[in-house]
């Protein structure tokens, strides 16, 4: 278990990019973390920056309360995960798994038994002696996961190390990956686009953009309290809107108007006069057939999608020209009017317009 | 299957044929100057005398202390020189891996003996080491030196040797070079990642994944050098000679095109025995090295 501080880190490309911009983050001993951003964000450059293999800018890193920022790669208690897989192209599967061990000199027994383990675990017992070039692209991912976690380091370093695989496969090598941490106990940070792995697996999310960090949290806090209309966005489906505050009501409650009706809101943000970005989940829409008093709207249904377990549907409030999403379980008459109603402590206060 | 054999077999043919003009005209070109010389070294297209089969020639040479020296001489020159080039090659490739400012000029500078034929290079060197050379000038004019040092045509052949290291170093870092840059930086990376250090990097994954391309450099380098007669001329000890100096003596003075054809045969098979034994010791030497 290590615990991995890092302290206002910027790093700038020698061809003056800034790929990332004072990023702070203290990971706690064995703690499971997700990287989650748009691609080019900066994700892969700050787990090499961790590793050792870009020299930062600025700023420190600390794993156990050591300061390694100036540490080699090779002396850093870290093993990651490569997005590009890095497999010894000249190695079978198993002298590439055990490069780590032997280098760091483990016993031939210990050897053997995390050899063992780790093709058991990416189910590649029946690869051992093939190079890589003999494997198909969800096998060599495997490889380079099972080489990472062999290692048995104090931190991995995950870079989309699921990406290639179906989804069966996925599920189940996800759940290894949990297993073994919760066995040794090493901290992660793992990378990855698909937001289910992350809200599923992580114990706290960084959503990064451009080289900054716009929010860091719980899933929960991330998808039920966004920070900003691009975490918001990104993370699920959010309809977002623009809300003048109107009157503090007492107790958190604010109420706001927006071009699409009039919202008694629940935050504990202290909102001063002006605008508000504001959002709502599409799956926190309650239909009725008629609008009732409050926190409602009329709305036309104008398309939807059918997804099976529920309905994805596109409506057009009446009087606005934008749009909103919401999910329902059955599909609704194309051409129907709704009420929608949201209460008020499913909305989400977001930055103030600019 | 059987239908399908006539077809493959008429397939090969085929590819045979189309390759015949350019193949062909190698293999006999080759063939002819090696069937010439083996056909001269056993008394044919004899000179000097009666044409007709005989071991003579081949009984006179291999007897002869001069061949053996020779052999032993152009072995070791060419031995030292191959090796010497290739590993001086490789930290060159691995510092120039990456680009960084003036690494351009760098590469381009080391790269320009390449360009320097042989014998002005080896002129040049004599003139520098020479007994009035510049550096026995110089010694001499400071004070240092009493005497002229005798360094010119020196026994051992260092002379020779720096000639071909300077020589053929640009050609062995071309190839090392283009072997290096192809392995990719997140390999090492993924090395350093588990605990390799630079000496266990190179040994483990930028010699295995080189060694092609320091197999053909080690080859062209010492088959080159194992038949050099120019640098030997100019700046070779004056005692032994090498195999091609010897065969041109042989030839020139002693007016023996036979014996000439044998010293020849036996520089083509050192040539390529040798070069095939450094290639096989450098695979065994890099194999052992990733344990
Ligand atoms: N050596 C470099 N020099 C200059 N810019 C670089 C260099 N390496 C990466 N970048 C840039 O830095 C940015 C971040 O790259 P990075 O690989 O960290 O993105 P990422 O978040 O991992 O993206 P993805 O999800 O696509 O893997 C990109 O815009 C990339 O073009
Ligand atoms: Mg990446």
């Amino acid at each position: 278990m290590a615990h991995l501080q890092l302290d206002r880190v910027s790093k700038t490309f020698a061809n003056g990019f800034r790929v990332l911009d004072d990023i702070s983050i203290d990971v706690a001993p064995g703690e499971f973390l997700t990287l989650l951003g748009p691609s080019g964000c900066g994700k892969t450059t700050l787990l090499k920056a961790i590793a050792g293999f870009h020299a930062i800018s600025s700023g420190a890193l600390r794993i156990n309360g050591e300061d390694v920022t100036r540490v080699e790669p090779e002396r850093r208690d870290t093993a990651m995960c490569f997005q590009s897989y890095a497999l010894f192209p000249h190695m079978t599967v198993s002298e590439n798994i055990l490069f780590g061990p032997r280098q760091n000199r483990v016993s031939k027994a210990d050897c053997a038994d995390r050899l063992a383990t780790a093709l058991r675990q990416v189910d590649l017992g029946a690869h051992a002696e093939k190079l890589p070039s003999a494997l198909s692209g969800g096998q060599q991912q495997r490889v380079a996961l099972a080489r990472a976690m062999a290692m048995r380091p104090g931190i991995i370093l995950f870079d989309e190390p699921l990406s290639n695989l179906d989804a069966k496969l996925r599920e189940q090598v996800r759940f290894e990956i949990r297993a073994l941490q919760a066995e040794l106990g090493f901290t992660a940070i793992y990378v990855t686009h698909d937001q289910a792995e992350a809200l599923a697996m992580s114990d706290r999310i960084v959503v990064m953009n451009k080289g900054r960090i716009e929010q860091i949290g719980t899933p929960e806090d991330i998808y039920d309290r966004p920070a900003s209309r691009f975490v918001a966005d990104f993370i699920g489906a959010a309809n977002i809107l623009k809300a003048e505050v109107q009157e503090d009501l007492g107790s958190g409650l604010w109420r706001m108007r927006t071009d699409v009706a009039a919202f008694e809101i629940r935050t504990d943000k202290k909102l001063s006069r002006g605008s508000y970005y504001i959002c709502w989940r599409p799956e926190d829409a309650e239909v009725q057939e008629a609008a009732s008093a409050n926190n409602s709207f009329l709305a036309k249904v104008t398309a939807q999608a059918f997804q099976g377990n529920l309905t994805d549907v596109i409506l057009t409030p009446t009087g606005s020209t934008g749009t909103c999403r919401i999910q329902v379980r059955r599909p609704l008459p194309l051409g129907t009017q709704v009420a929608i109603t949201i209460p008020p402590e499913r909305f989400s206060v977001l930055e103030a317009v600019q | 299957m059987r239908a399908a054999q006539p077809a493959r077999w008429r397939e090969t043919a085929g590819l045979l044929l189309l390759l015949l003009p350019g193949l062909g005209l190698i293999v006999l070109f080759i063939g002819t100057v090696i069937s010439m010389a083996v056909a001269q070294s056993v008394g044919y297209f004899n000179f000097s005398g009666p044409s007709g089969f005989t071991l003579d020639f081949w009984h006179k040479q291999l007897t002869s202390p001069i061949l053996r020296t020779s052999v032993l001489y152009s072995l070791k020159i060419a031995t030292i020189s191959a090796i010497l080039s290739v590993a001086l090659a490789y930290p060159l490739a691995l510092w120039l891996r990456k680009p960084f400012p003036g690494s351009g000029a760098i590469s381009a500078l080391l790269k320009a003996p390449m360009m320097v034929p042989g014998l002005v290079a080896a002129f040049l060197l004599v003139n520098v080491i020479a007994f009035h050379g510049i550096i026995n000038e110089t010694l001499l004019g400071l004070g240092i030196t009493s005497k002229p040092l005798r360094m010119q045509n020196d026994r051992f052949g260092f002379a020779v040797i720096f000639l071909q290291v300077w020589k053929q170093l640009p050609f062995a870092l071309l190839l090392l070079s283009a072997a290096v840059q192809s392995i990719h930086d997140d390999l090492l990376n993924a090395a350093r990642d588990l605990g390799a250090g630079a000496l266990a990097r190179f040994r483990k994954i930028v010699l295995p994944l080189t060694l092609k391309s320091m197999q053909a450099a080690l080859i062209i380098i010492f088959i080159g050098a194992a038949g050099d007669y120019s640098f030997q001329v100019v700046a070779g000890p004056t005692r032994s000679s090498s195999l091609a100096q010897h065969m041109y003596t042989v030839q020139r003075e002693f007016g023996q095109w036979n014996e000439a054809a044998v010293v020849a045969i036996v520089l083509m098979a050192i040539a390529l025995t040798g070069s095939i034994l450094l290639a096989a010791a450098s695979q065994l030497a890099v194999s052992w090295g990733k344990k």
